[in-house]
């Protein structure tokens, strides 16, 4: 040992400056045996590497180098680099250096103390792969973590669900906490089967250069203590801090980003414009074909369209090309931050924006964030975080149904017509006096889609103030802390539907404000200790306080007076509205964790809510957990090549709250009345209930975290099994009812799964990393119970009115229903005389929601080059496409092609059981399509699995000695690449991921902005 | 420090309160309570129809159904007897969340309130009308348990037979008209049909159960006279004063005819040849006033179930420009929509006579219902005058001849369809139930009916999946759920 010493004291003596050497040694422990996976750092750069399962390392390195060799479980070592490039070290074992998590409420716990499974990701995939939408960016990363990439626009809006649908109705997707602090991620308006704008929700605010780790909580036991609205899991978010320094160190990121719009459409391209067979013979004949392409085969020939314009008829070239843009997006973001003993802080601003593929629709973003800590007077701490943020947004696309949605209109175009005649001669979509939408066909609810993009308006800007103060006061084994934080936001919105406009010809338009707070208010009393025998304590006690208040107010006003003059006051009809959604939940909760030596952990949790939107007699309920840990391979003598391995267990139970005001009918008054009287209405389209009581679900969770070869190879497991019972439902009900929806009481769902993560790294070389990780999950869901006598609710329907979004009684929730084809007994469709299929069953056809999920990353190294991928999977979904229904109505979709020439006869049976032989004729085929969509559902539901290459990253960190005499730290470029390939699919003309917005009916499409594909360049520097 | 302590027990007591809950969780801009006079005006309007049923029910579809317009255009799926989910469904979805809604919440309130009772009786006579129209569309439809969501928590209500429903309704009307206190006050502000004249409102549940009654004489004749019988002896409307019907306005919404819209967006409609020709023939001064076409042009009906192709390989013509359109001003937003004229009242009461239920002057009745029905259309515009002379010169030149039943109801019952234009609905469940007009069904290739003119709406799509066993139920008593299938007075 002092051999080795004086070695190294010798070779710091003896140091000179020169240019490189390779240096090379062995890593050993005290007692003589190599160690593998030892971290070797060297200081002041972004290089380093690991040692290899001998123990050993070589790497090249500046002759000045330090190196900093580093394991968990061992005391660190600094040494510079000796002339002889020989460099063996002994690392002593020592106080534990424990991994730590970032658990509930801010407390921070051991690695192995932790008995329920999580999740981290730092933060350099997501400021890689900088998706836009931070919850986008989680996609693939996490086993059990589902992510969908909905396509409704820049700062759109996010699903995500972890471990599985939990309640059958209310809000699934988990709590987002930043530093401690539960922020406001409200879903802000969404579109349904109707149409309407995807507002975005509270996720868009976070600049990912903020972001230092996100850590996520996916089980009950995770979150017993943030109470009910933790129940689907938390995603907590660590921001970046000041860090102790001498100077004051500055980050500056530069990103650029190109989007393309993913043309997944594979129409037919053989028959053009019209009806029967027959081409337009006429202006007026071409207007009233519109979207219809039952016309004739494209032959070239002169054919006059809707514009009067005789135009060659045949398919014009690269629709979509010339509609959608490339889209582009640059982030920049600077970083000043410095630190010392008594206080640290952080300054960061960040400016993005974003241009879409939808022409004219933008988006823009500006952060400022300053974070401050430090200690004020003797044990007594102080963080401080301040964060605002400016968003502003232009044009946010309209989607799902036809009106004002550019991409419904742009989906059906007729092969043989030219965009430019839509744009017109104006290039907007309207008329020659520039004051009224061309419109392209009879149908007036179709929306030319460029006047959808350059009249429609649905622009909101957003201000964000997000504060917190944080006080802390320990005192030997005792601790105090307190924290105050509130998230607050007002957005401004204006939508308009011009003056002109073929379906609403007056024009309208809507001014509202939304305010939203949320303030948490919390403090613990706690007292930790460990004691020399090896029993460890960290109890605690404390309170919370969360109060929200949502506020939408509004006027808008249809048919304007002056042209051109957007104001309310300038339209002839006008109404307002005022709604303001208040809760409150009082919680208290008080925990122990208890440890023996360091292998034995145990911990438990009550907490009990008061929830304002409970009847007062029922409104409260208080809910445990208790998990326990065992590192094993801190007792048992394992196998040589197993390093680590804990076993776990925790059981957590957790209750839920409704919305506001479920409990009383109200009645409002509408509009200004009629003929000077007022009119009343009831206020409720879900009908109230006095009797709720808050819902409950209980979690089992079981988990095995192995590693072996030293770090080489990782695999975490974890099975749970949640029950949901007492569940809240809003279901559909009759509308014979009087209302949509009605609130029962007794839903009851069981989530049981698997999820697992495998990473390997089989190469730790000097100049070679290699890691390759795969993780993947598998949740059975089963919805148990839906009340008394009730089987089935609907949760959602598509616009088509033929496939709805059921829970159903011993099925997975969000099933898809609708009629299939009749069949006799051997499966033969059935025809009636007519030679249309005939209308089966009211049946189950197939699974909104994916149940097997995962990702495949896979990163390499060489020197400072890296590169890196990820796949992710989904499977077990099935999806009804709407675009596709249409795309039959509107003869664009290849199966259409089947009888156009010489008429078709159905494959199947008549009722009496013969073969059919009813035919359609050539010119008839559009009823029998359109027949198709009005009528059978089952036609248009597809499996939904896919593969997709979500990501490649290539990163290369500049070498060190390019800037040795300058105060650059380091530069980092990389290229990213997002959403490059969707490399299975077996659904037609859109991405299977497709759906309309974030709520609980998922498996329903139509008509969305199409997926991007991003192409990016990132610079980082380091000052 | 030591005092700071102290402070931590009254914490834990402030945040394990709920004191204010109750406060928060309380909508402020809602009223817990409300009139039900409030909840009876809005009933009144919803029951006229909104611009999204008025669109998918009455025009697209039944209109042409009915033959009173054509067009060549797609989107008017009833023109080709094609099947629209949603314009076929949103008559139903709209009407038991609106009007049924608010009509059934409106009685519960009044239902015990002694100083209500003329209120109360007056929303029973006003909920028939709002149900007659949903069971003659849809037959087999909830009604004893509709629009109860609330009150009683039926959630999945069961369908009634239409049979159940109609003999319901008659002896509703019944005695809802006789609940009537002529000398009792009314509060007349929120009635905008007859403002608080109370007789007014029994004479027209009175002419209600008239037109209820004739509904059935295909199915039970027997039961047709004897309300018929009733309806005449309790006294039916006298004049065109008695007609209801309800005023609009400009505005958005509730308040608004909710033809009005359909117009003001599709120039599509043209009034159908079925109607051209028989207004021709009988050299009808209405044809000027329903119908609008340029100055160098003659009145021309459209063909019903053609599309461009086929109009063009019939007649050359390229466009629909010269058939006759809709004249606008009889669908302005603030057009009135007529409930149940007088007209209607008259001619009913001639077929009764005819048949001999009711003992009076049939020609008489049956003038008196054509000349009210060319009377009445000055309510939708001032200068719809046909004066005295025009209207007798018509009459003369259409002689009525009550001595052949079967002549005289195709009069009868032909002066009603054109009487009901703009009252899509009725017009299609008279011409069921009489079978005057004789009209001739298009066969548009791949139709839905098979070339019949569609008898009924389908029930909506989304009653399968929110209250199938009910439905199943009338399914299964109704015949199978189709455009064609027949309702129960509709043999």
């Amino acid at each position: 040992m002092s051999k080795y010493i004086s070695t190294i004291l010798l070779l710091l003596m003896c140091t000179y400056a020169s240019a490189q050497i390779q240096v090379e040694g062995t890593v050993k422990s005290q007692s003589g045996e190599p160690l593998p996976g030892v971290n070797i750092v060297v200081i002041g750069t972004n290089s380093g590497m690991f040692t290899d399962i001998d123990g050993s390392y070589s790497m090249l390195v500046s002759k000045d180098a330090s190196l900093r060799f580093s394991m968990v479980g061992y005391e660190p070592i600094v040494s510079t680099v000796p002339s002889d490039g020989t460099l063996h070290v002994v690392l002593k074992e020592g106080v534990k250096l424990k991994q730590v998590v970032v658990t509930a409420l801010g407390i921070v716990r051991d690695k192995d103390a932790i008995a329920y499974a999580h999740e981290e990701v730092e933060s350099k995939p997501l400021t890689l792969a900088r998706e836009i939408n931070l919850g986008d960016a989680l996609a693939g990363l996490a086993p059990g973590v589902n992510v969908s990439d909905i396509g409704t626009g820049p700062a759109g809006s996010s699903r995500i669900i972890i471990r599985g649908n939990h309640s059958i109705s209310g809000n699934n997707q988990p709590l987002f906490v930043v530093d401690g602090i539960p922020i406001d991620n409200t879903t802000l308006g969404s579109s349904n089967q109707w149409g309407g704008y995807d507002w975005g929700d509270g996720l868009s605010s976070l600049n990912p250069d903020d972001i230092e780790k996100i850590t996520i909580l996916k089980g009950n036991a995770a979150a017993a203590l943030y109470g009910s609205r933790a129940s689907n899991g938390v995603i907590l978010v660590t921001t970046k801090r000041g860090t102790k320094g001498d100077k004051i160190g500055v980050e500056l990121n530069s990103n650029f980003t190109i989007d393309q719009a993913l043309n997944t459409f594979d129409f037919q391209r053989e028959y053009g414009q019209g009806f029967g067979g027959w081409a337009p013979g006429t202006q007026d004949d071409a207007h009233g074909s519109g979207h219809f392409s039952y016309g004739g085969k494209l032959d070239g020939s002169s054919v006059i369209q809707f514009d009067g314009v005789e135009r060659p008829y045949e398919a014009v070239d690269n629709h979509s090309r010339n509609f959608y843009e490339d889209g582009h997006s640059f982030n920049n973001s600077i970083a000043l931050t410095s630190g010392n003993e008594q206080f640290n802080w952080r300054l960061g601003f960040s400016d993005a924006r974003v241009n879409y593929i939808v022409p004219n629709t933008n988006w823009k973003r500006k952060t400022f964030t300053l974070s401050t800590g430090g200690e004020i007077i003797n044990n007594l701490t102080a963080e401080v975080t301040t964060r605002y943020i400016l968003e502003d947004s232009e044009n946010r696309p309209r989607l799902s149904d036809s009106p004002g949605n550019p991409n419904y209109s742009f989906a059906l175009i007729p092969a043989n017509v030219p965009l430019e005649a839509w744009a017109g001669p104006n290039g907007d979509g309207s008329t020659e006096d520039g004051l009224n939408e061309q419109r392209m066909a009879s149908n007036k609810w179709i929306t030319n889609p460029y006047w959808a993009t350059s009249r429609f308006k649905a622009n909101d800007d957003k201000n964000r103030v997000i504060g917190s103060v944080k006080l802390r006061y320990e005192l030997d084994w005792v601790y105090l802390q307190g924290r105050i934080g509130t998230d607050h936001y007002d957005s401004r919105r204006f939508t308009l539907t011009p003056e002109g406009t073929a379906f609403n010809p007056g024009g309208s338009l809507i001014e509202e404000n939304l305010v939203a707070t949320e303030t948490n208010m919390d403090f613990i009393l706690g007292s930790t200790h460990d004691f020399s025998s090896g029993f460890g304590y960290d109890v605690f006690t404390g309170a919370n306080y969360m109060d929200s208040r949502f506020e939408s107010s509004g006027l808008g006003g249809f048919d304007f007076h002056v042209p051109g003059l957007l104001t309310v006051q300038n339209t002839i009809g006008q109404f307002n509205w005022d709604f303001l959604w208040r809760r409150r939940v009082n919680s208290l909760f008080g925990g122990a964790n208890l440890h023996w030596k360091n292998w034995m952990y145990l911990n438990l949790t009550g907490r009990n809510d008061w929830f304002s939107t409970l009847p007062t007699d029922a409104n409260n309920l208080f809910y445990p957990s208790v998990g326990a840990s065992f590192v094993f391979s801190e007792l048992v003598e394992l196998p040589e090549f197993m390093s680590y391995g804990k076993l776990y267990t925790s059981w957590a139970k957790v209750s839920g709250d409704v919305n506001p005001y479920s409990l009383d009918l109200t009645y409002n008054l509408i509009g200004q009345g009629f003929q000077g009287q007022p009119l009343g209405e009831i206020t409720n389209n879900t009908i109230p209930d006095r009797n709720l009581k808050p819902s409950t679900s209980r979690e089992i969770e079981l988990g095995l975290d192995l590693k072996f070869f030293g770090k080489r190879i990782g695999l975490a497991v974890a099975v749970y099994n949640r029950q949901t019972e007492n569940d809240i439902i809003e279901s559909a009900v009759s509308h014979t009812t009087g209302y949509d929806a009605a609130l029962i009481k007794q839903g009851a769902m069981d989530n049981k799964g698997i999820e697992g993560a495998i990473s390997v790294s089989p190469i730790q070389k000097k100049d070679w990393d290699w890691t390759f990780a795969f993780n993947a999950s598998k949740n059975w869901n089963e919805v148990v119970d839906l009340g008394p006598g009730i089987e089935s609710i609907q949760i959602a329907e598509s616009r088509t009115s033929t496939a709805f979004i059921h829970h159903e009684v011993g099925q997975p929730a969000s099933i898809i229903k609708g009629f299939a084809f009749k069949r006799d007994d051997a499966g033969n469709i059935v025809f009636g005389e007519d030679g249309l299929p005939m209308q089966g069953e009211y049946e189950i056809l197939g699974n909104g929601v994916h149940d097997f999920i995962g990702g495949i990353h896979n990163s390499v190294r060489w020197k400072s080059l890296s590169l890196g991928f990820l796949i992710d999977f989904k499977t077990g979904g099935d999806i009804y496409s709407a675009t596709n229904a249409f795309a039959y109505t509107y003869g664009k979709h290849k199966e259409t092609l089947n009888g156009r020439e010489n008429g078709l006869i159905g494959e199947g049976v008549t009722e009496t059981g013969q073969t059919n032989t009813a035919k359609i004729e050539p010119g008839d085929v559009l009823s029998y399509y359109n027949h198709l969509r009005s009528n059978i559902a089952e036609e248009f539901v597809y499996d939904a699995d896919f593969i997709k290459l979500r990501q490649v990253v290539i990163s290369y960190d500049l070498p060190a000695a390019w800037f040795e005499s300058s105060s650059i730290g380091g530069i980092t470029v990389s290229a990213v690449g997002r959403n490059l390939a969707l490399l299975y699919s077996k659904v037609p003309n859109v991405d299977p991921e497709s759906t309309y917005n974030n709520e609980n009916g998922q498996g329903l499409e139509m008509f969305g902005v199409p997926q991007t594909r991003s192409f990016g360049f990132n610079l980082n520097v380091k000052l | 420090m030591k005092k700071l302590i102290l402070l931590i027990p009254l914490l834990f007591l402030y945040f394990s309160c709920d004191k204010d809950f109750e406060e928060i969780n309380t909508n402020p801009n809602a009223a817990t309570d409300i009139a039900p006079e409030l909840l009876f005006s809005t009933s009144l309007l919803q029951a006229s129809g909104n611009s999204n049923q008025s669109e998918g029910a009455d025009l697209l579809n039944v209109s042409c159904y009915v033959q009173h317009i054509a067009t060549t255009a797609f989107n008017w799926q009833g023109d080709k007897y094609l099947f629209s989910p949603f314009n076929n469904d949103v008559l139903f979805s709209d009407a038991f969340r609106n009007e049924v809604k608010s009509i059934v919440a409106m009685l519960d309130k009044a239902k015990d309130d002694p100083d209500k009772t003329n209120l109360y009786a007056i929303g029973r006579i006003w909920k028939v009308y709002i149900f007659h129209r949903l069971t003659d569309m849809y037959g087999d439809i909830p009604y004893t348990e509709a629009g109860r969501g609330y009150l009683d928590g039926i959630l999945d209500p069961v369908y009634d037979k239409q049979e159940d429903i109609y003999k319901h309704m008659l002896s509703e009307l019944e005695d809802a008209t006789k609940a009537i206190d002529v000398n009792k006050p009314f509060n007349w502000e929120p009635d905008f049909v007859y403002y608080g004249d109370v007789e007014k409102w029994q004479r027209f549940g009175h002419s209600l159960m008239l037109r209820l009654a004739m509904r059935m004489v295909k199915v039970d004749a027997a039961l047709a006279e004897s309300w018929a019988k009733k309806a005449f002896d309790l006294g039916l409307m006298t004049s065109t004063d008695d007609s209801a019907f309800i005023g609009h306005a400009w505005e958005d919404g509730v308040a608004q005819n909710g033809l009005a819209k359909t117009f003001e967006t599709d120039d599509n409609a043209r009034l159908s040849k079925a109607f051209v020709d028989y207004l021709k023939e009988t050299n009808d001064p209405r044809l000027y006033i329903f119908g609008s076409i340029a100055d160098t042009l003659e009145h021309k009906g459209m063909p019903n179930g053609w599309d461009d192709g086929m109009l063009f390989d019939s007649t050359g013509l390229t466009d629909m420009e010269t058939f006759s359109r809709v004249n606008i001003d009889m669908v302005q937003r603030w057009s009135p929509t007529l409930f149940l004229g007088y007209a209607e009242s008259e001619l009913l009461l001639a077929e009764a006579i005819v048949r001999n239920w009711v003992s009076g002057d049939a020609t008489e009745h049956y003038e008196n219902g054509v000349r009210a029905a060319m009377q009445q259309l000055v309510i939708f515009n001032e200068w719809f005058i046909i004066d005295d002379s025009a209207i007798d010169n018509y009459l003369t030149n259409n002689p009525f001849n009550p001595a052949d039943d079967e002549a005289a109801f195709e009069m009868i019952n032909s002066q009603y369809w054109v009487a009901t234009f703009l009252n899509e609905l009725e017009s299609f469940a008279n011409w069921r139930r009489s079978g005057y007009p004789v009209l001739t069904p298009s066969n548009y290739p791949g139709n839905d009916t098979g070339g019949l003119i569609p008898r009924r709406f389908r029930y909506p799509q989304e009653e399968y999946s929110v209250n199938i066993e009910n439905l199943n139920e009338a399914v299964s008593r109704q015949g199978a759920d189709l455009l064609t299938t027949r309702v129960w007075w509709d043999l």
